[in-house]
């Protein structure tokens, strides 16, 4: 009888230790830019700065990420963002993705305006994470 | 008969010295004939015909012949075809009786080339922005490059970093030790056709966000000391703060410059809106009249800095500008990337504006219309040069430009249909003629009726 508990229990641990080691999956591009709105949407620009890539961090802190943006959109005067579509079918070119999405900007005065951008994203540690600023579409 | 024996001694001597001679005599410089000369072409097609040996026979001892692919021949003149692309050096013996020795003559070089083929496409992908922190570093993967029939016979990888680094292979890893702007190159190599191609990505080493190393100790002075200061080693010490001291920005959408990096929006403008002249000071005042040298750099051509460079004692500004608002792609937010050297320091501005202007329906047909651009590179298997390309960092982006522009102007859309309009746009981001009408992108007609976008003579 305590054989078979010592048994059981070994197997519980193993499969726990498997369970831990093969973690969760990575989002896909689309994912990653569609969290990555909302973040911006909802102000929690601290989740947002977690999944900008890796040499964008090391130009700035969260906390200076996170100013940079709340003053961007002050100056903007944006008062809401509506995420309008966020493709489902990223281009992908080695490490490197492209996913385009649309929202729809409200300003503080009410008026409303549509933006087509394209979100660039690189594979780093396992993960898509997202260039940001993103890279100028009329230069280099 | 004597006589008779010494004008036949003579005559043999004569003849002997003919054909020790008159190879060289009659050849270029350099001692021998050159071959170049007595081909009927340099540059040939497979199975063109190419005829070598054309002109005055050079001796009148017999010519045996190497073309370069294995084969050779006798004669003068000579044809021969090749059979696949490449150079082949082709060399030809001039062997006379007498000597019994071949005279070497200067090789033809002739090129085969298989115009039908495409170039070989070189193609970088880094694991990094084109901005990345000094001594980090940084993948590069040519593994997405092609070869002129879309495969990956490619012979070989070079890369030059920029920085008088080097390397060979799919892959590299760099870092680099210096600050500033560098153009990474990568040359691949056709195997089928032994044609290369080129592509280069631009990378600026900045600091890192906690500043760089310091090598020596601070001088001693009144100057506030620098908290995210950028000094490259051997470079004096930037002697002024760009902490929370000492760097103060006025003017319009005013923020702080208090780390290496920093984000200026200039608002949300209607499209085609003349926008104002943003200027915000960099250094409140120079008290110490410290000498400051450097410059300032756009990497977008709708923004524009002033002063581009500066050598002074006296407090430092700025203005960015935007002075031809047409530059700018509507329905987007355009980015641009401004690099500030003060003292060797390096500092980081993106600069963003939005050009508004389109509905939510709009933009759900500019969505559509990119999505056509794409299906177009999809066929042509390129679809991966709207992710970056030698020509536009966010490829993806500027078409959704060009779009927007097509949907916000009646005149232009009422003008070009929307399929001639995403494969002028198609081709302009692959860079290729794929409709084979001779012309890359917009044309001047298609320019006057309202068309945004370049376009230029297939090669």
């Amino acid at each position: 009888m305590r054989k078979t508990l010592l048994l059981v229990g070994l197997l519980l641990f193993s499969l726990s230790v498997a369970a831990c080691d093969s973690g969760t999956p990575a989002d896909e591009p689309p994912t990653v830019v569609s969290k990555f709105l909302q973040a911006q949407k909802e102000e929690r620009y601290n989740d947002a700065y977690t999944l900008i890539s890796e040499d964008s961090r090391s130009k700035l802190t969260a906390d200076a990420f996170s100013g940079r943006l709340k003053q961007a959109r002050a100056a903007a005067k944006v008062k809401d963002i509506a995420i309008l579509k966020v493709s489902s079918k990223p281009i992908i070119a080695g490490s490197r993705a492209a996913v385009s999405y649309s929202i729809e900007l409200t300003l503080e005065d009410g008026s409303k305006t549509a933006q087509n951008e394209t979100a660039v994203l690189l594979h780093q540690a396992n993960n898509w994470l997202i260039v940001w600023p993103p890279p100028g579409s009329t230069g280099q | 008969m004597r006589q008779r024996q010494r004008t036949t001694s003579l005559g043999l001597l004569a003849i002997v010295v003919a054909c020790l001679l008159l190879p060289q005599s009659s050849g270029a410089s350099g001692g021998g004939t050159d071959l170049n000369q007595s081909a009927s072409k340099s540059t040939i097609a497979p199975g063109e015909k190419v005829t070598l040996g054309l002109g005055e026979r050079p001796s009148p001892c017999p010519v045996r012949w190497d073309f370069g692919d294995g084969t050779t021949g006798e004669g003068w003149p000579v044809t021969h075809t090749y059979a696949r692309p490449g150079n082949y050096t082709v060399r030809a013996a001039f062997l006379c009786d007498v000597q019994a020795t071949p005279l070497p003559a200067l090789p033809a070089t002739i090129k085969v080339v298989d115009s039908k083929a495409q170039p070989p496409r070189a193609v970088i992908a880094t694991s990094l922005t084109s901005v990345v922190a000094f001594e980090q570093s940084v993948r590069f993967d040519a593994s997405a490059s092609r070869d002129s029939k879309g495969g990956r016979a490619i012979s070989r990888y070079r890369w030059d970093f920029g920085d008088g680094g080097k390397a060979e292979g799919v892959t590299a890893e760099h870092v680099y030790k210096k600050l500033g702007s560098f153009k990474a190159t990568l040359i691949i190599s056709d195997r089928d056709t032994n044609t290369d191609d080129s592509t280069s990505v631009a990378i600026s080493v900045a600091a890192p966000a906690g500043g760089m190393p310091t090598a020596s100790p601070a001088p001693a002075t009144s100057v506030p000391r620098p908290t995210a200061a950028v000094r490259p080693a051997g470079l004096e010490r930037a002697p002024f703060a760009l902490g929370q001291r000492g760097i103060e920005t006025t003017g319009l959408n005013a923020p702080r410059l208090d780390t290496s990096f920093s984000l200026i929006h200039l608002g949300v403008w209607p499209s085609g809106a003349a926008i104002p002249a943003h200027t915000f000071v960099l250094l409140r005042d120079n008290p110490q009249h410290v000498l400051l040298r450097g410059t300032v750099s756009s990497n977008s051509p709708w923004l524009k800095a002033d002063p581009f460079a500066f050598d002074t004692t006296d407090g430092l500004s700025f203005s960015f500008s935007v002075p031809d608002s047409k530059l700018l792609l509507p329905g987007q937010t355009n980015w641009a990337q401004v690099s500030i050297n003060i003292n060797g320091a390096l500092y980081e501005v993106a600069v963003a504006v939005t050009v508004g202007g389109l509905s939510a329906a709009q933009a759900a047909t500019v969505d559509a219309m990119s999505e056509q651009v794409a299906t177009i590179l999809q066929s042509s298997q390129k679809a991966d040069l709207l992710v970056t390309n030698d020509r536009y960092a966010n490829p993806g982006q500027f078409v959704q430009g060009l779009a927007a522009h097509y949907v916000l102007n009646a005149g232009y859309k009422g003008r070009m249909p929307a399929t001639t309009w995403a494969t002028r746009s198609a081709e302009l981001v692959a860079a290729s003629d794929l409709d084979r009408d001779g012309w890359i992108g917009f044309t001047a007609y298609d320019r006057s009726i309202g068309a945004l976008g370049e376009g230029y003579i297939a090669r």
